[in-house]
């Protein structure tokens, strides 16, 4: 029985004109943004590999390793052609000089601004925005449409149990539209393969379970969809309240999730940190002069009643302790300076990372986020990107300053070599320079997170089916 | 078409209305108390006025909506008791045949003929049935889309007579029919009869309703105000009959 309304509910899907729309607009914008990704891919590593090939260019020629200025680009991955992410907001460079602090520069977004404006049609893009509303236009109508028409009540003359029609129409909508989804996307992968793009059997489990995602995601919408056709009479009712449902998901709670978080947690800037800064300086400077005043009048009081060659060499005493106590006490003030910098520093980073969590979290209310933020995950490209680059950034820069230092040693420390007996400087030696290469996090790592929006997203299928069955039980089939 | 009527000799009761009552949620009375038999080989015409409470009748015979209380009967089966059993044994026309618009005929045909449970039909079954119904050769592989009302209530008709079952229910099926389809559909009800199948359908159609129907019953607000077998109704004028029970329940109601 079911496989009878299994087989009709397809050849419908695929018999009506909206199918032939969907899958060729589908099978358009997935190609289209797969070649573009793979091409956005090429050009990262053409301008990484030019990059890299100056700047070995100009270390080979430095005749001193003083002068020496690396500046490290990051290798471009081959995820960022289906998930781009935050990829293109941060900078890609970072300078290597001795002891500046990590600043990252040149994001493709700030070096082609015309691109920031639409942001990037990736394949996450197209499944979260524009498959889940084909999803909906695909099953708006699927109970309600047919009561409509008239033939749920031929339907239903039959023996049929309503819990074989309703399965048997989720899941030939889900079949239906997986066609417009699994076929571009089986035509893109081979795209990837055509092209040669360096991926590895981490690149493919991360691009599989992103995929994977994206039907979870899209199955959520169908089911979805089949809910709001078995709640309501009117097709043209169903698909407005799936409108506003989806205009609800996909553009508001994601964007208000982040805003309602920046509202309740501030995250201080940096003016403000330098400002508190500074005011705590002054305080403690303030703090230092009136120790001072006082010491000091306690000296000059012993200063006035000097009177003999005793009451001299205790008032020495006195200069002396006092100049112990002045160091002592400048310390003290500057290391607790340090310490209010530290704790700045530190409720700044937490209340960031608190922001984040709680800007997620609300969000995570919206399917269309939780699959976002999963796919960015997988493919790297999620916020945490930034941190870490800027943190194996710390590590690269520690490290080959020590590297430096002891090249230093070796061959002496001056910017500009001696010329000896007129001899051309001599070049440094840059085959063991040390190389930097961007470690994305292990797939264990990414699950972590992955697997709670995984959660999410299963739990709100769970539900919609919930609704379907108990809706489409007590529906008026007349 | 005398002899068709003796044909089914073994006359067991199909179809049952037993004290059917219909209160909508909305508080309006449709059924009060309704009850008649139909027996197989055996076609019942019910008239009555729009509102009378016809489809009704037939909704609740395919569970399509709980009586409020009484029981709708296919061969001693509650239809609201056990719906599934007592849709194997009904074929149903609605009053507007509506199928799928994307499929042509044949694949509708397929399509319902498989869920009624038969399974074993052929191409050829599914040409001969139209031809009986009267579909001409050339739209029986032609999408749905673009059939008359007519041409589609013979696919309905058609869809009914594949699922083969011994009771079949007919709401208003010769509306929108012209009158040579009309003659042919009356032929075909003669024909089913004689297969011994029993047959429950609403009408306006006084005139085609004496031609063929073996019990008229004639229904207002909700309650059967006259019942007359074929033999008194040859003495009678239906139509007068008929307007004189209105006109008798509209002074009684008003
Ligand atoms: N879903 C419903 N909710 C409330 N009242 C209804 C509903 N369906 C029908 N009715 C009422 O029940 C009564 C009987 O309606 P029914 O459709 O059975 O009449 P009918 O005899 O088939 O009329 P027609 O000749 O116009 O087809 C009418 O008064 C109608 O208004
Ligand atoms: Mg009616």
């Amino acid at each position: 029985m079911i496989k009878i309304l299994i087989e009709k509910e397809l050849k419908t899907i695929l018999l009506s004109p909206k199918f032939v729309a969907v899958f060729s607009v589908c099978s358009i914008l997935i190609l289209l943004s797969f070649y573009i990704g793979i091409d956005e891919y090429r050009v990262a590593l053409k301008h990484y590999e030019a990059v890299n090939a100056q700047l070995a260019q100009q270390t080979r020629e430095q005749t001193s390793w003083a002068a020496v200025r690396l500046n490290i680009v990051r290798h471009p991955d081959p995820m960022h052609i289906f998930v781009s992410g935050i990829n293109n907001d941060i900078g890609r460079q970072c300078p290597i000089t001795r002891g500046d602090v990590i600043k990252l520069y040149g994001s493709r977004y700030s070096d082609q601004l015309l691109f920031s404006i639409f942001r990037s049609m990736d394949f996450m893009f197209i499944v979260q925005v524009i498959l889940s509303l084909f999803a909906i236009l695909f099953t708006y109508d699927s109970i309600c449409g047919e009561r409509e028409a008239g033939t749920l009540k031929l339907n239903f003359a039959n023996p049929i149990p309503r819990t074989s029609y309703i399965i048997s129409k989720i899941v030939g909508s889900w079949l239906g539209l997986s066609i417009p989804l699994i076929i571009p996307m089986l035509l893109g992968l081979a795209l990837v393969l055509v092209c040669r793009i360096p991926m590895n059997i981490t690149h493919w489990v991360q691009l599989l379970i992103i995929i994977g995602v994206s039907v979870i995601y899209f199955s959520f919408f169908i089911c979805l969809g089949v809910m709001f056709s078995s709640i309501t009479k009117a097709p043209s009712s169903s698909f407005l309240y799936l409108l506003v449902i989806w205009i609800g998901f996909v553009l508001i709670i994601p964007r208000a999730g982040v805003m309602v978080a920046g509202q309740f947690i501030s995250v201080p800037t940096p003016a403000e940190i330098t400002s508190k800064l500074t005011q705590k300086e002054r305080e403690m400077s303030e703090q230092l002069d009136k120790w001072q005043n006082g010491r000091r009048k306690e000296l000059e009081s012993a200063l006035a009643s000097l009177t003999n060659e005793e009451q001299q060499k205790k008032y020495m005493e006195m200069v002396d302790q006092y100049n112990k106590d002045l160091t002592q006490k400048y310390d003290e003030l500057n290391r607790e300076i340090d310490k209010y910098y530290i704790s700045l520093n530190e409720e700044w980073r937490n209340r960031k990372s608190q922001q984040e969590t709680l800007g997620f979290s609300l969000s995570r209310f919206s399917p269309a986020s939780a699959f976002q933020l999963a796919s960015m995950d997988l493919a790297g490209t999620g916020v945490s990107l930034k941190t870490e680059y800027e943190d194996q950034l710390q590590i690269f820069k520690d490290m080959f300053n020590k590297f430096r230092a002891k090249k230093e040693e070796e061959t002496g420390r001056s910017l500009f070599t001696m010329l000896n007996d007129d001899k051309k400087p001599k070049n440094i030696d840059t085959s063991d320079i040390p190389e930097f290469r961007f470690v994305n996090r292990s797939l264990s790592q990414i699950m972590q997170t992955t697997i709670i929006d995984i959660g999410i997203l299963a739990f709100y299928i769970l539900i919609t089916i919930a609704g379907t069955f108990i809706a489409f039980i007590r529906y008026d089939v007349r | 078409m005398t002899e068709s009527i003796n044909a089914g000799t073994n006359n067991t009761i199909v179809l049952e209305a037993d004290k059917l009552t219909k209160r909508y949620e909305d508080g309006v009375l449709a059924l009060d108390e309704l009850s008649f038999t139909i027996k197989s080989s055996e076609i019942y015409a019910m008239l009555g006025a729009n509102g009378a409470g016809k489809t009704t009748t037939i909704n609740l015979f395919l569970n399509f909506i709980e009586p409020t209380s009484g029981e709708a009967r296919v061969m001693g089966i509650v239809t609201h008791k056990e719906p599934l059993l007592a849709k194997e044994k009904l074929a149903f026309v609605s009053e507007n045949v509506m199928l799928y618009q994307n499929f042509t005929a044949i694949q509708n045909l397929d399509y319902f003929a498989k869920l009624g449970g038969k399974k074993n039909y052929t191409r050829d079954d599914y040409r001969n049935v139209l031809l009986r119904v009267g579909l001409q050769e050339e739209a029986h592989n032609k999408r749905l889309k673009g059939f008359s009302k007519g041409m589609r209530q013979k696919c309905g008709i058609a869809i009914a007579i594949l699922k083969d079952a011994p009771a079949i229910l007919l709401d208003e099926p010769t509306s929108g029919l012209d009158p040579k389809a009309g003659y042919e559909f009356i032929q075909l009800l003669d024909n089913l009869r004689s297969e011994g199948k029993s047959i429950l359908m609403s009408t306006h159609d006084i005139f085609r309703a004496r031609e063929i129907a073996d019990t008229v019953g004639i229904m207002n607000q909700g309650k059967l105000v006259m019942q007359a077998g074929r033999d008194e109704l040859t003495d009678k004028d239906l139509e007068q009959l008929y307007m004189k029970y209105m006109a008798g329940h509209m002074e009684a109601a008003a």
